[in-house]
């Protein structure tokens, strides 16, 4: 196994490119936002996606069957175009893994700092700072006070 | 070993075991609460990480069987299209209820009378009124007075804010002419009571760790505690025992350690809730209780009602601030809470706003539906969605059927061993047409309101969180499982202050009523005390 690079994780080099391929082609960059491969976020995104290893590792073996029978080459080597067509079956046909990635990039990405600041949030957990409310206009409660009692009366 | 015989046993720590608890303090009695659950730590709230939507999908999961914590146990939901939410611990499912404080109406304790459907309570609002009232008073509602909706009563709390959503949504409501009002919301929204205001947090049902929100264990526990009652946590009740005379005389449970312990007691009260309750007396069988604890009628376990609820969303194109604010508590409408028969059904609902979803719920929900798209049009699209969506839910009265049922499971055990509740549910054509008719009024109003787009659901599967009628109250013996105030008809030592002893279910969240009825229960205990079993 010496294509494994971190000794805590559980995925090769080769699915690792693999993953962040398909992130970056889920949530590319543009000028505003970052990609979903960009390593602050691709490495959340694997930490998560630590425990849906075994998962994750039929479905990219899945995907690369699907190339190697579609393009007689591994999903790796493909263009970008041939990468888009065979993305689009695997993300329709394989349910597990697919629901794990999109569930981990999607969470991994909208809780990075730089993507909430570009969403003009804060990034930091809602408590203990809250949030600050606009003051009410109950002057709209006005033609709802003017109306008769609505209740049934026993 | 056995413990010292107690006075009163309450059997569940949550709304209505906290409320009871607190009411009977005052006598002097020896009360002690088991509870198979433990306290929380607001520390431990998703809302203090960085993950907090993630977090909310683990160990404060509304889904019992998804949650899955020793504390737990499993409910077998297969048979129904609406799944089971809660929570097992000091607070109950209060830990991660919304707040929503609505009291039920006049009219829905005469619902034979008005509407010759279901059964009448024993029972009326008037009776209510002023538990209700010393209700609001120790948990704290904001509100404002003066709603159409209702007959005249006090808060004494602000309101929540509108915020940008909700006046969005008024001005929908106005353009209209319907009913709305601020939702009576059991949140701290000045300092009540030892508890620090509502910091508009944003995700109620996954614990308030700012303890603005009224869950139990910062309500009725800390009064109830000071004024002597003993809570035993991690103690789960596996059965109510009872003696040649057919009285009950304690309790079997397990502790931390998986031990088998014994309690004896004077008095039991069941404060389980609508599938807990009933679990607890169909595993409570005996010789003289051959089909389970005060079950006689054959009503234990029957008539389960749930709120069917709807979901109504739309979208806007401006943003509206919806991630601060209580989750849940916003404003709602009654317009269509009673009945009007040529709408196809008899009953109605209240329509109760919620705020926005927070960034990740946002893209997960717009990918999964295919409303947001991977690839290059991904962040266009989502930034048309983010923060621009507002909607509501809406709870639709359900009525009592024999056929939906809380039985035991013959093959689920929790890690006691002990049998599990498993859930027979149908929606009735009345609850169908019901959810149709509110789903549309749902969009109208939206519409009303700027909408662009509206989606909507029905009924919401994960929406489980009401659970009523499974040991009704009712003067006739073969027709309810407990009379009037509370006492089982078959077991004079033997009480329930659960939403299980409800008749029919009305169109808001029972738990006002339910806390309401708890002290109610309570009340007519202490002034029978000389001839509690007669
Ligand atoms: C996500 C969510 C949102 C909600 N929102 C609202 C809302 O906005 N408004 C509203 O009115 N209601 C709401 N509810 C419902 C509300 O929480 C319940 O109506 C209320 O808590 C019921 O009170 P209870 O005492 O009957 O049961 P619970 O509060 O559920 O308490 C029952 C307790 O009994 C314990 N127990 C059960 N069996 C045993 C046993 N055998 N041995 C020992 N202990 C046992 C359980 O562990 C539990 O702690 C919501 C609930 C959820 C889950
Ligand atoms: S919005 Fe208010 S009540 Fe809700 S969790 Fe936050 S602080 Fe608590």
């Amino acid at each position: 196994m010496s294509d494994i690079v971190s000794t805590d994780s559980p995925f090769t080099q080769e699915q690792k490119q693999t993953l962040a391929i398909l992130v970056d082609m889920m949530i590319p960059a543009n000028d505003v936002m970052p990609s979903a491969a960009d390593p602050d976020i691709f490495s959340v995104i694997l930490s998560y996606l630590a425990d849906a290893a075994e998962d994750i590792g039929k479905g990219i073996a899945a995907l690369n069957a699907l190339s190697l029978e579609r393009y007689k080459k591994s999903f790796l080597t493909l263009d970008d175009e041939s990468r888009g067509a065979i993305v689009s079956d695997f993300m329709a046909q394989y349910g597990e893994p697919v629901m794990q990635l999109q569930i981990h990039t999607v969470s991994s990405y909208y809780m990075n700092d730089r993507v909430l600041e570009a969403l003009g949030l804060e990034a930091r957990p809602p408590f203990p700072g809250g949030y600050e409310m606009e003051p009410s206009d109950w002057s709209l409660l006005d033609p709802v006070r003017a109306r008769e009692k609505i209740y049934r009366e026993i | 070993m056995p413990q010292d015989p107690v006075d009163v046993l309450i059997i569940g720590a949550g709304a209505s075991g906290a409320a009871v608890a607190w009411s009977l303090a005052d006598t002097r009695m020896k009360i002690v609460c088991m509870e198979q659950g433990g306290w929380v730590n607001p520390a431990d709230y998703p809302t203090n990480y960085r993950d907090w939507e993630l977090q909310q999908l683990g160990k404060f999961n509304i889904n019992p069987n998804a949650r899955d914590l020793e504390t737990d146990y499993p409910v077998n939901e297969d048979e129904s299209p609406i799944k089971i939410a809660n929570f097992n611990g000091v607070g109950g499912s209060t830990i991660l209820w919304a707040a929503h404080f609505p009291r039920f109406h006049p009219s829905d304790f005469r619902v034979k009378s008005l509407d010759r459907v279901a059964d009448d309570w024993p029972i009326d609002y008037e009776t209510l009124e002023p538990y209700y009232a010393e209700n609001d008073r120790m948990t704290g509602v904001a509100g404002l007075e003066g709603d159409p909706a209702y007959p005249p009563k006090a808060v004494n709390l602000p309101p929540v804010s509108l915020g940008k959503l909700g006046e969005k949504l008024a001005g929908g409501f106005n353009e209209l002419g319907w009913h709305w009002w601020p939702s009576d919301s059991a949140i701290a929204t000045e300092p009540f009571d030892g508890r620090d205001k509502c910091v508009n947090l944003g995700p109620c049902i996954s614990g308030c760790s700012q303890g603005a929100k009224a869950s139990t264990d910062i309500t009725y526990w800390p009064h109830a505690i000071r004024n002597g009652v003993e809570v035993r946590t991690r103690c789960r009740v596996s059965e109510i025992t009872v003696n040649a005379k057919g009285m009950a005389d304690g309790v079997i449970y397990f502790d931390e350690n998986g031990e088998e312990q014994k309690q004896q007691a004077e008095v039991v009260i069941v404060a389980g809730n609508g599938v807990g309750t009933p679990r607890l007396l169909l595993n409570s069988r005996s010789s003289l209780f051959p089909d389970g604890l005060a079950n006689t009628s054959g009503l234990v376990g029957k008539n389960l009602m749930f709120h069917p609820y709807a979901y109504v969303e739309g979208l806007f194109n401006e943003p509206l601030g919806g991630h601060k604010g209580p989750g849940g508590c916003c404003i709602w409408s009654q317009e269509f809470y009673e009945t009007d028969r040529s709408r196809g059904y008899v009953r109605g609902y209240t329509m109760e706003m919620t705020r926005g979803r927070g960034p990740i719920a946002t893209a997960l929900g717009g990918v999964m539906s295919g409303r947001i798209p991977w690839g290059d049009e991904h962040h266009g699209t989502y930034q048309q969605v983010f923060d621009k969506s507002a909607g509501m839910v809406i709870i639709c009265e359900d009525l009592p059927e024999l056929h939906n049922t809380v039985t035991l499971d013959p093959v689920l055990v929790d890690s006691n061993g002990i049998p599990a509740p498993k859930i027979n549910y149908t929606l009735s054509k009345n609850s169908v047409k019901m959810l149709e008719h509110s789903v549309a009024r749902g969009k109208e109003v939206l519409m009303a309101a700027g909408a662009s787009e509206v989606s909507s659901g029905a009924p919401l599967g994960m929406a489980g969180w009401h659970m009523m009628g499974t040991a009704r109250m009712g003067t006739d013996p073969g027709n309810s499982v407990v009379n009037e105030w509370g006492r089982s008809h078959d077991v004079k030592n033997l009480f329930i202050v659960d939403g299980s002893i409800f008749v029919t279910s009305a169109g808001v969240n029972p738990t006002s009523t339910i806390q309401a009825l708890a002290l109610y229960v309570a009340d007519s205990m202490k002034k029978r005390l000389a001839n509690l079993f007669d």
